[in-house]
Formats: structure tokens, C-alpha cells, sequence
């Protein structure tokens, strides 16, 4: 909640809201202790002590030593007794205060590199944390701030590359020589690109995205279809926003909305009411896990990535509105375990921890179809025939990922990603890439991103922080921008601007360039605020139509590449719209909450048996869900649908217990799976059945069976 | 070089240190747009920041400035770290409603919070209620009060003007 007055309103919050703050005496103590122990460890025994302390420590016994060796009574071997011990003194001095400097200087690089919302607690600049090389082996502290270095260890250069490394098997994690910690106050060569902020209101850009598209009509000579009903429209703004059918309920308080912007007062409702927020939050942090990791990402047990912690890590940022920038400068620069359980956990580590082994080939292409929206794993091998991507791009884009290294963090066990120095010489710090041309010959390449920017060739992580500078140039990038407007507008309409959605550029037009350009401008300059762009989308003209087709719009045929939206586009759910959808229609909601929200394990495992990856090396997924067979079998038998269609489901179990009657009854059953009203033609037949049968509980269960499994039912109309 | 008096001061005691002034620095951060969640991360690490170094306790409302100046620079050093910017307005007025505080005892204030509420007229009272107890959302509490969005905006907002200036003035006037 924004906060007008900002005394008063965090007051009221804790006042009224409930929004208090936990005893947290039992917490600091705990972790003042830990780094109490975990300092004087570090110092044999010795409480650590801030280096002015040591300094005057040290200044403080040379100028008490004198002192003592005043008295003439002192024999020479004491006297040599005396010096050597003010020899070691002054050596352990200077050795702790060294050591110190290391030490601190590390823990501020980590601070400073690691730093992103939403990731636990900073490290001031001035070393206020404990430091974490060399202070692992004894106590754990508290910090939540990932950290990766450990105890002494082989310097970087006599690491061995983890090529080939197996990910579910992966090396002890390595250790970082302090000596490169020091020098870890990265400059950074890419600065954030400054934007105009927003100046449009939400109103002139949904006119200006209706008037684009109805110049294309015009040009086509095409007209749209008339707008949806009331129905039409609360049921896909559910699945498209929530990931769920609306219930009975939401369907009848929209319906019977008298104000003239209804669909507006709907979609503000989801997008910025606190009732919605943490089924807002799920279903989008699943939506996006799918992009970052597939849908089959995590799901087997043998899988690298911590699903679970991913999409809690995304469910956060959504809930956060997180702008969608630092979100993916997050994703890719992260450093740490996947899993909780060690102080270094990172969920965002969950992105790039499957895509790193194998020189990070799969990273690159990833990165790019996430982010940027275009398809570069073919100029692997070979420049690319038609799309004008060379080799030399993906191995430029491809060596900004070799800092990175996959390993196993010595305490927890678990996986997690780290930066190391990446230099293929003893004589040169610059960690360059070779790859071999179809001639085969061999060929070099330095950190370049796609649009021709280099930075500089060291490999050292304290000179270059590659995948810093990476993050900065894509979000910087125009492309990226477009992107995930493209990628938003197909999730909205089923086609996007291209198809597919990640194959964008010269060889694959846009098929509206211009609105393209000016909504990504436009979401740029509104910070990258996903919920403002779902909220233009989802406000338009397009949006609002009806799925039916009329003669005057037979040109729109997305099938055959030729997008014009004068139709809602109706299309099968995706899975996880229908695993909500049912869901919801089997469990009752908990008091006080308007809808349930699946556990996500329960949607793991079902969607897991839907997905699954093809073990290709371009990481592709097949899906059950595709209109045949299986998906027959599995609507018809399948458990969820056994659940949604049993006695006790909730839906079916509240009407069938009601005094409605046998009409309204039907009605409510409709409502509940179709979101709509039955036809006549359909009561007339359905009071036919229920005539021939005694058990009226039995026929209904009947009838919602079929409804459920109706192909209205699973379809986004 | 000159020895700190890390000897001549007492050894604080940590307990009671963070549970006399855990919540003065908790509100503190709230009120410059922390989430609970992160106001609870920085109170801690205001804490353990200033517990690193010896640490002498003259007065509670020294102590509470002294945890007030760490706590906004740990924020402020976040903040420049996320990229973030915070816009609050009135700084300074922030800074000298926590001044007036720091004689009382943290519970006082929501005390006066819940004598000043009962001074308000109860639509203001009812639509504030609605607001954060309820969490409904603007447009909700029009619909229930039968007035525009902008009539319950403004409701609200001299509402809480109306709060700040009664419990600046209980805070100023009585003992």
C-alpha cells in the first residue's frame, strides 16, 4: 500500500491492519553472537575488532612495551625473550590487519555485486557483515546475503573449467582466493540508460493501441466483430490475469455492476485490489517460470532447478510489482544456491543454474528468446542463412557467461552458481572464447553483445563483472522492451505481434511495427511496470471483442500469419489455467479467502505429468495438453477431473445440498464451468434427463461431468 | 593514536538494548516506505551495526537518534544499491515527529493514535477502518460511504491530517 502520509499511514497499519512488528530482541541477540564467535574465530580466539581498533591495538602495546622493559633488573635472554615477542606482535599485526583488509574488502564486493530487491539483508560498503572468506569453517552467521567464498582453496587459475560436469553432480564448490576478493570494487562499464518518464495517461494509450489496430482493419478492409457479452469478457479477464475460471460469485457481482466502466472497475479489481494479490502473484510467477525454465523446468527429481523457490522468488517480485528491469538483472546476475538451507541462498540462482554447464551454450540461447525475443542457438555452429545472426554474436554474447561456474556449496550440499576469474593465459587477463567455424577453422571471441557493444576483454571478475555489464546492456537494449510487450500481447490474445514470440527481426516482420514500438516505448518509460501493461492490454478494443467470427473479418487468419485481432483469438486453456480451473471448482475455498490458491506442489506433480523435456539440446518440451488422446484420457479419467467432478467437490456439493431448484441448479452448474447461462435449447434437453432419472443428485453429477468436459469448457473464448 | 574507551564504558546489554528500541526504529523505517518485512531486516542490521563498536548509552533519546542516523543511512546505502529511489516528501518533518518522540515510550504513541481516531467524525473514522483494517480498496469505500473516489480520497487524507496534527500536538503538550 502507498503510503500518503508516511507517518501516519504505517501507524494506522499497525494500528488497525494488524501490521505489527514481531519481538525481534531474540533474533538480534542470536545473531550479534554469531558474529561475535565467528570473528574471534577467525582471529584465533581473538575478538575481531574493527582495523582502527587493531591499529590502536598495535599503537597501544609498542608504546606500553617500552615501559616494561624500563627495570635493569631485566637478563639479556629476557630482554631477547622481549624482543621477539614484540617482533611477533608487530608481524601478527600487520598479518591480521592484512588480513582484515581482505576480508572486508571481499565481503564489499559480494554486497555490492549481490545487491537486488527482495534478497535479504545488504552489506554496507564498509564491511558491516561478517566476512566471508576464511570465517565459514566455524560458525554460521545470520546473513542472509549470499556469499560465496569459503575457506583457503586453489587460486582460480589452477581450477579446472567444469566443461562436461554432470549438473546434477557437480564439484565441491570452489574456493576464491582472497587475493581476487580484494580487488572485487568492479567498475562498471555500462551505465543504466536514463528514459523520459511517462507522460501518457492509461486512457491515451489504450486509444492509441485501439487506433493502430483499427488502421490495420481499414487497410485490410476488414471489420471486427461486435464486442463480447459480459460473460465472455469476466471469464477470459480471470483466466488471462488469475489463471482461473471466475467463480459463480464474481461472475454475478460483475454482471450486476451498474457503472458504465465496468471492465475497467474488473480488471483494477485483479491488478491493484489486495484481495487478488497473492493469486495474481502465483499465477504469474509460474507463467514467467515457464518462460525462464520451460514448463517441464524442475519438475523431475533429478532436475538442477529448485522450482518451488523459483517461483516463490517470483511470486515475491510480482507481488511487489518489481519493475520487470531489475527482476531480469536479478535473474542474471545472481550468485549463490539454489535450494534454502545454506546462508547463500538465492532463489534467482534457479534461472541459469540448468543452462551453465556445457560453456553456458544454453544460457546464451535462453537469455536471448527470454529477453530479447530472438532466436541466436542456430549461429552456434553456423551463420544463420536468413536472420543474419553470425557465430561470431552468440559466442560474443556466449562469453559473458563464462565468469560463471556451476558448483556445490561445501556446507549445505547444494547446488549454486558463482563468478570466477575466466583467463585463458597466465600472461594475459583477457578470458577470450574460441569456437570453430564450419571450415574448421578456429576463430576467437571477446564479451559482444548483439548490437555490436564491447567491453573490455579481462576475464578477471575484479576487473569485469561480465554478466553485470550483460544484464545492463540488454535491459538498456530497445529490444528488450519489445519483447516483452510481444510476449505480454500474445499471452493476452494467443498471437503475438510475431510468431512465434521469440523469433523476432528483419526476416519476420511485426505485424503492427509501429504499435509494437510505441507500447514498448511506453512500458519503458513507465519503469517496465508489467501491471500497467497487462492493464493496457487488457482495456482495448481487441481485447473486449468477441471470439465469434463475422464474414467482414475472414482476412483475419493468424494461422496464416496475418494478425489483424479484429476477433478474440478463443484458443484451449493452458495447462495451468485448467489445473487452477478445476482445482478451484473441487476444493472449497478457506474463510475469509475468495478463491483458492493450489499448493504448489499438487501443481507441480500434475503438470509434471502433462510436461516433459525432450532431452534435446535446444531444451525443448513436449505437452500431453495437445487435443489428443492423452489429454482425452486425461479429462475424461484423470484425477483432478475425478476430484472436480465428485459428490463432495465444492461446486457440486453446494448445489446439489441447496433448495434451488432443479432450473436455477442447472443455471449455477453452467455459471460454475461455462461461465455462462444455459441456451433453451439446452434446459429443454437437460429437464429431459432429469425427468428420466429418480436420483437428481446422481443426474446432476451426470451433467456437470459433461460440462467439465465439454470443449467449451476448456476453451479461452 | 588515541585508545578507544571501549574500557571505561559499561558492557551494554544487548536484550535490553533491542527490546527498549527495537520498535522506535521499526516505525522510523516505515515511515521512510519500508515494507514491514524490510523495516524488520534493516532494524536488525541497525543493531548489530552499532553493536560492532564499543557503544556507550548516555540518554534513551540519544541512543534512539544515534539508532535513527544508522538505521536511514543503512536504508539510503540499499536503496543507492537496488537503484531505487524513494520520494518522501518533508524530511524534515519526519525527522522531528521521531524527535518529539523519543522521550516516550513506544506503546504512547499508538495510544494517542487510538484517543485521536475517537476524535474524528465516524464516516472519516468508518472509511479510515475500511481502509486498513478491511483493506478495501478506494472505489469499495465510496461505494459504502455513497460518495465519489475523490470524495474518499479526500475524506481520508484530511483524516489523517487531522491524526498527525492531534498527536503532534499530544506528543508536544503532554507529560
Amino acid at each position: 500500500m502507498n503510503h500518503e502520509d508516511p507517518i501516519i499511514d504505517p501507524l494506522l497499519e499497525e494500528l488497525l491492519g494488524q501490521q505489527q512488528m514481531p519481538d525481534l530482541t531474540a533474533r538480534i541477540v542470536k545473531a550479534h553472537q554469531q558474529r561475535q564467535g565467528s570473528a574471534s574465530s577467525a582471529v584465533n580466539g581473538q575478538a575481531k575488532a574493527p582495523l582502527s581498533m587493531v591499529a590502536a591495538a598495535a599503537a597501544q602495546s609498542s608504546s606500553e612495551n617500552p615501559t616494561a622493559e624500563v627495570p635493569s633488573q631485566k637478563t639479556s635472554s629476557a630482554k631477547r625473550r622481549m624482543q621477539r615477542q614484540r617482533l611477533v606482535t608487530a608481524i601478527g599485526s600487520l598479518a591480521l590487519s592484512l588480513c582484515l583488509l581482505v576480508v572486508l574488502s571481499g565481503v564489499a564486493y559480494i554486497g555490492y555485486q549481490q545487491l537486488m530487491p527482495g534478497q535479504g539483508t545488504p552489506l554496507a560498503a564498509d564491511g558491516d557483515k561478517t566476512p566471508s572468506a576464511g570465517a565459514r569453517d566455524s560458525d554460521v552467521n545470520t546473513d542472509k546475503q549470499p556469499q560465496l567464498a569459503s575457506s583457503d582453496g586453489p587460486k582460480p587459475s589452477d581450477v579446472k573449467p567444469i566443461e562436461g560436469m554432470n549438473p546434477q553432480m557437480p564439484d565441491e564448490i570452489e574456493s576464491i582466493d582472497p587475493t581476487a576478493l580484494v580487488e572485487k570494487t568492479v567498475p562498471r562499464f555500462v551505465q543504466p540508460r536514463s528514459r523520459d518518464s511517462l507522460e501518457l495517461s492509461d486512457d491515451q494509450i489504450v486509444g492509441q493501441i485501439d487506433e493502430a489496430i483499427a488502421t490495420a482493419w481499414k487497410a485490410e478492409n476488414v471489420k471486427p466483430s461486435p464486442a463480447a457479452t459480459d460473460h465472455e469478457f469476466v471469464r477470459r479477464t480471470y483466466l488471462q490475469l488469475l489463471g482461473r475460471i471466475p467463480t459463480v460469485d464474481e461472475i454475478e457481482h460483475f454482471v450486476g455492476q451498474r457503472r458504465e466502466n465496468k471492465r475497467e472497475w474488473l480488471v483494477d479489481q485483479i491488478l491493484s485490489g489486495d484481495k487478488y494479490e497473492a493469486e495474481f502473484a502465483s499465477f504469474w510467477s509460474a507463467r514467467f517460470a515457464n518462460i525462464l525454465v520451460g514448463r517441464a523446468g524442475g519438475m523431475s527429481a533429478d532436475s538442477p532447478i529448485d522450482r518451488s523457490a523459483l517461483e516463490g522468488y517470483l511470486a515475491k517480485q510480482f507481488e511487489n510489482n518489481t519493475p520487470y528491469n531489475l527482476l531480469v538483472q536479478d535473474l542474471l546476475t545472481a550468485t549463490g544456491t539454489t535450494s534454502p538451507g545454506s546462508e547463500n541462498f538465492n532463489p534467482a540462482t534457479n534461472f541459469l543454474v540448468s543452462m551453465i554447464d556445457g560453456d553456458a551454450k544454453l544460457a546464451t540461447a535462453k537469455t536471448c528468446t527470454a529477453f530479447l525475443g530472438q532466436q541466436l542457438q542456430c549461429a552456434e555452429c553456423h551463420n544463420h542463412p536468413t536472420t543474419g545472426w553470425s557465430q561470431q554474436q552468440f559466442w560474443g554474447l556466449n562469453a559473458f557467461f563464462r565468469q560463471t561456474k556451476l558448483a556445490k556449496d561445501r556446507q549445505s550440499g547444494q547446488l549454486a552458481i558463482l563468478d570466477e576469474d575466466f583467463t585463458k593465459s597466465r600472461d594475459s587477463d583477457s578470458g577470450e572464447v574460441y569456437y570453430e567455424q564450419p571450415n574448421g577453422l578456429l576463430k576467437v571471441a571477446y564479451p559482444q553483445f548483439v548490437d555490436g557493444t564491447t567491453i573490455p576483454r579481462s576475464g578477471k571478475v575484479s576487473e569485469v563483472d561480465r554478466r553485470q555489464e550483460l544484464a545492463q546492456l540488454i535491459v538498456n537494449s530497445d529490444q528488450f522492451p519489445k519483447a516483452t510487450v510481444n510476449r505480454m500481447w500474445q499471452h493476452f490474445f494467443g498471437v503475438g505481434f510475431t510468431q512465434p514470440v521469440d523469433d523476432m527481426g528483419p526476416h519476420n516482420p511485426a505485424s503492427h511495427p509501429e504499435l509494437l514500438d510505441q507500447l514498448s516505448e511506453h512500458f519503458a518509460e513507465s519503469n517496465f511496470d508489467l501491471r500497467r501493461l497487462m492493464r493496457w492490454i487488457t482495456l482495448s478494443q481487441p481485447y473486449g471483442l468477441s471470439s465469434r467470427q463475422i464474414d467482414e473479418n475472414l482476412a483475419d487468419n493468424p494461422d496464416a500469419g496475418q494478425q489483424l485481432f479484429a476477433r478474440y483469438y478463443s484458443r484451449q486453456m493452458e495447462a495451468e489455467q485448467l489445473f487452477h480451473s478445476l482445482q478451484m471448482l473441487a476444493k472449497s475455498s478457506p474463510e475469509g479467502q475468495n478463491a483458492i490458491i493450489a499448493s504448489v506442489d499438487d501443481r507441480h506433480s500434475w503438470l509434471g505429468q502433462v510436461n516433459q523435456k525432450m532431452g534435446d539440446d535446444e531444451d525443448s518440451e513436449t505437452s500431453a495438453l495437445d487435443g489428443g488422446i492423452t489429454q482425452s484420457l486425461l479429462m475424461m479419467n484423470g484425477g483432478l477431473m475425478k476430484q472436480a467432478t465428485d459428490a463432495q467437490a465444492a461446486v457440486l456439493k453446494k448445489v446439489t445440498a441447496s433448495k434451488m431448484s432443479s432450473h436455477d441448479k442447472v443455471e449455477h452448474l453452467f455459471l460454475a464451468a461455462l461461465s455462462r447461462r444455459p441456451s433453451k435449447q439446452e434446459l429443454s434437453a437437460i429437464s429431459e434427463i432429469l425427468k428420466t432419472r429418480n436420483n437428481e443428485a446422481a443426474a446432476l453429477q451426470d451433467i456437470w461431468w459433461a460440462l467439465l468436459n465439454s470443449n467449451e469448457f476448456i476453451l479461452d473464448h | 593514536m588515541k585508545d578507544l574507551p571501549q574500557h571505561d564504558s559499561p558492557a551494554v546489554d544487548v536484550a535490553q538494548l533491542v527490546a527498549q528500541h527495537q520498535l522506535s526504529v521499526w516505525r522510523y523505517l516505515r515511515s521512510w516506505g519500508c515494507s514491514p518485512q524490510e523495516a524488520e531486516d534493516l532494524t536488525q542490521e541497525t543493531f548489530l551495526k552499532v553493536l560492532e563498536k564499543p557503544f556507550e548509552q548516555l540518554t534513551d533519546a540519544a541512543t534512539r537518534g544515534y539508532l535513527r542516523t544508522v538505521a536511514r543511512n543503512l536504508l539510503i546505502d540499499r536503496r543507492r544499491k537496488e537503484g531505487r529511489q524513494t520520494n518522501i516528501q518533508a524530511v524534515e518533518n519526519i525527522e522531528q515527529f521521531w524527535v518529539a518522540t523519543d522521550d516516550r515510550k513506544p506503546d504512547e504513541l499508538l495510544e494517542f493514535l487510538t484517543e485521536c481516531l475517537d476524535g474524528l467524525t465516524e464516516r472519516a473514522r468508518l472509511a479510515l477502518r475500511m481502509r486498513f483494517q478491511d483493506r478495501k480498496s478506494r472505489s469499495e469505500i465510496a461505494d459504502a460511504l455513497e460518495i465519489g473516489d475523490h470524495g474518499a480520497k479526500n475524506l481520508m487524507q484530511r483524516a489523517k491530517q487531522q491524526l498527525r496534527e492531534c498527536i503532534e500536538f499530544k506528543l508536544n503538550n503532554e507529560s
